[in-house]
């Protein structure tokens, strides 16, 4: 991997606040660009501020940064407010949710929430519950937005979600799932997750600690999207952050018996070199389960460092678009055999053309 | 895809204004903007050279696609990104101009913002909220012209701790025909060209004026909260407004008071206590000079 001095002023300054008292002008001028684009303003407020470091920065960044934790801190109310109203719609046909990652977050006041923006709130619950949930909302103002039959089919039959729901008034929305990864090609025991989740009073439920490391991890290096690559890194940065030192075994067995040590591997990898996680280095050994082969490992490096990144021309390393497009279609083939791929994306490209002529 | 980032070297199409409390450059190859932008912003411009810290990166540009040549249009980006969906391409001076009131009202919280003009002469700052078509840029612009000094024609910032208004001092954004009644009324005014078929009718931009920009960075306390009626062939009626009503007239024209949630309250509260409050219908800028300049020599004989 490169060494560490190609670090982006946004990574420098996550992995280590202090760096904060050595800008320039210029580095702000940078790191407010780089984390606007990266949706880590807010959260880089939050960490100088911990830190008691918001007096070095420069008048006029300190203000974007303000301003950018001033929105957050408006929609972390606005989670917690959504978070009860949901509850209790859905105390009355007998489910709690399960919050999965920002809104997990924000709920359970982790440092990850600290600073978290989100679009949308994810929430699992049981499959056997789904339909009723579904129903259940909608009677209480939620609707699925210009989602047509193909889409209702593509959701339903191979993903591990319904269509996104809208709220008509507040114009929040919710994706409910009833796993945490499309169901088609591993089989990921929900139940096991679920056993473990804790429920507070008001019947809402997030993830014991080490799962929702692991699920962020599967759901960051699973998917093929990296749009917020960098915030999700951070996510889990922060969450290994809190863990103490005899949790860190019990998170990798705990990713090995979920069989989900691959992206965990990567999360502990990439949040080493990218924000400098303090991460012991004796935690995985090669011969561990979901080690890659040294080949993976290279393309995967080559791959991962280019999109784990602010998107903003100040960041973008040459490679950047086709590690993009190679990732892209690594999440395709990870969640559904090419026997259902190509029908699926042929169909995608053919509404783009037809969209496209309008 | 149209959103793509370009490098930052077009030396000679970039240009850096200092207004008030931000710094930004505006990069464009577009011809009408080459011609206006210089033009509109003349009073601000000598005052940067490339500042090391910019608030607001902003490129206005044709996309670029087919639609350089057929029917063409103009893009707006913030730093790379496109919250717009294109204009066309005559239109780019304006898009300008509404871009950057988007950037201010929807990614700035420093201040609190409303939708009102500002305008302010020895001491007495008036604050005119009102809904877009009631003539509130028409007015801020006539009163400009008069000796006042603009604050803004359609963001007015408030600072919540000291209670200031913060000038922006842009070119003010008129429309239809105030365009040409502006122009006969004050033919020393300075104008860009009308742009035309915009969303909001036929568009020109007046040039702030030199007291106006030379004064963008000095606040001032707000004094009256007058919002103002344009009512054809009336005489000047003004009308006292009650404080509760003036508060909510005020929070309902905010952009951003839900964000900054008890200094948003705590401020428009102490603005509202302070300022006078009236309603205003006029027709003819005669009798609204005559008011406002009443106002002036009040606050200075009290």
């Amino acid at each position: 991997m490169a060494c560490a001095k190609d670090h982006g002023v946004v990574e420098a300054l996550l992995g280590n606040p202090l760096l904060a008292m050595e800008y320039s002008d210029e580095q702000w001028d940078r790191t407010i660009r780089l984390g606007r684009s990266a949706n880590l303003l807010a959260r880089l407020y939050q960490l100088l501020a911990d830190k008691d470091l918001l007096k070095v920065v420069p008048h006029k960044a300190y203000h974007h940064l303000v301003s950018a934790s001033l929105q957050a801190q408006k929609q972390r109310s606005q989670v917690h407010w959504e978070i009860k109203l949901l509850a209790k719609e859905l105390q009355s046909i007998g489910v709690r949710p399960i919050l999965l990652k920002g809104g997990a977050y924000i709920y359970a006041n982790k440092a990850a929430g600290q600073g978290r923006t989100l679009n949308d709130i994810d929430v699992l619950v049981r499959k056997e519950e789904l339909s009723k949930v579904e129903r259940q909302l909608k009677t209480v103002g939620w609707y699925s937005d210009k989602i047509d039959d193909y889409d209702q089919h593509y959701y339903r039959e191979w993903t591990h979600e319904i269509p996104p729901l809208i709220h008509y008034k507040r114009q929040t929305v919710l994706d409910i799932h009833h796993n945490i990864f499309p169901v088609l090609r591993f089989r990921i025991d929900i139940e096991r997750l679920i056993d473990q989740v804790c429920f507070d009073a008001d019947g809402v439920g997030t993830l014991q600690r080490y799962d929702m490391i692991i699920h962020s991890a599967t759901h960051l290096f699973f998917e093929g999207e990296f749009e917020n690559g960098l915030r999700d890194l951070s996510d889990m940065d922060l969450l290994f952050r809190e863990l103490k030192s005899d949790d860190w075994l019990k998170l990798k067995h705990r990713a090995l018996e979920l069989q989900l040590a691959r992206p965990l591997f990567y999360a502990l990898r990439y949040c080493r070199y990218c924000l400098s996680s303090p991460i012991p280095d004796d935690i995985w050994t090669a011969s561990d389960a979901g080690t890659p082969n040294a080949f993976q490992l290279r393309v995967a490096d080559i791959l991962f460092t280019r999109v784990l990144i602010p998107h903003h021309s100040l960041a973008k390393k040459p490679g950047h678009r086709l590690a993009k497009y190679l990732l892209y279609w690594r999440g395709h083939l990870l969640k559904m055999p090419l026997s259902v791929l190509v029908p699926h994306l042929l169909r995608k490209l053919m509404r783009s053309i037809s969209v496209g002529r309008d | 895809m149209s959103h793509l980032h370009r490098s930052d070297a077009d030396v000679n199409n970039t240009w850096y204004f200092e207004f008030g409390t931000f710094t930004v450059a505006l990069t464009s190859s577009v011809d009408t903007v080459k011609k206006w932008i210089p033009f509109l912003y003349q009073p601000f411009r000598e005052t940067v050279t490339r500042p090391a810290f910019i608030d607001f990166r902003i490129r206005v540009e044709r996309p670029a696609s087919l639609r350089r040549w057929v029917r063409p249009q103009v893009n707006f980006y913030l730093d790379g990104f496109a919250p717009f969906k294109p204009l066309p391409a005559q239109q780019a001076v304006p898009l300008f101009e509404w871009g950057l009131n988007w950037c201010i009202a929807n990614q700035y919280h420093r201040y609190l913002h409303f939708h009102a003009a500002g305008v302010e002469k020895n001491g007495v700052m008036v604050i005119l909220p009102a809904p877009p078509g009631s003539g509130k840029s028409t007015l801020a612009a006539a009163l400009m012209q008069h000796g006042w000094r603009l604050f803004s024609d359609e963001i007015l910032m408030v600072e919540p701790s000291t209670g200031l208004a913060i000038p922006i001092g842009r070119p003010v954004n008129l429309k239809n025909e105030s365009i040409d009644l502006l122009h006969q009324l004050f033919p020393q005014a300075e104008l860009t060209e009308k742009f035309y078929d915009t969303a909001k009718g036929v568009v020109a931009l007046m040039k702030p004026t030199a007291e106006t920009a030379s004064q963008a960075s000095v606040g001032a306390k707000p004094t009256h909260i007058i919002t103002p009626r344009y009512v054809p062939g009336s005489t000047l009626n003004v009308s006292a407004c009650r404080k509760p009503a003036a508060f909510m007239e005020l929070i309902g024209n905010s952009f951003n008071y839900h964000i900054l949630g008890k200094a948003g309250f705590d401020t428009a509260c102490s603005l509202v206590d302070r300022c006078d409050c009236f309603t205003l219908e006029y027709s003819r800028f005669e009798e609204v000079f005559e008011f406002f300049d009443g106002l002036c020599e009040g606050s200075r004989g009290g």
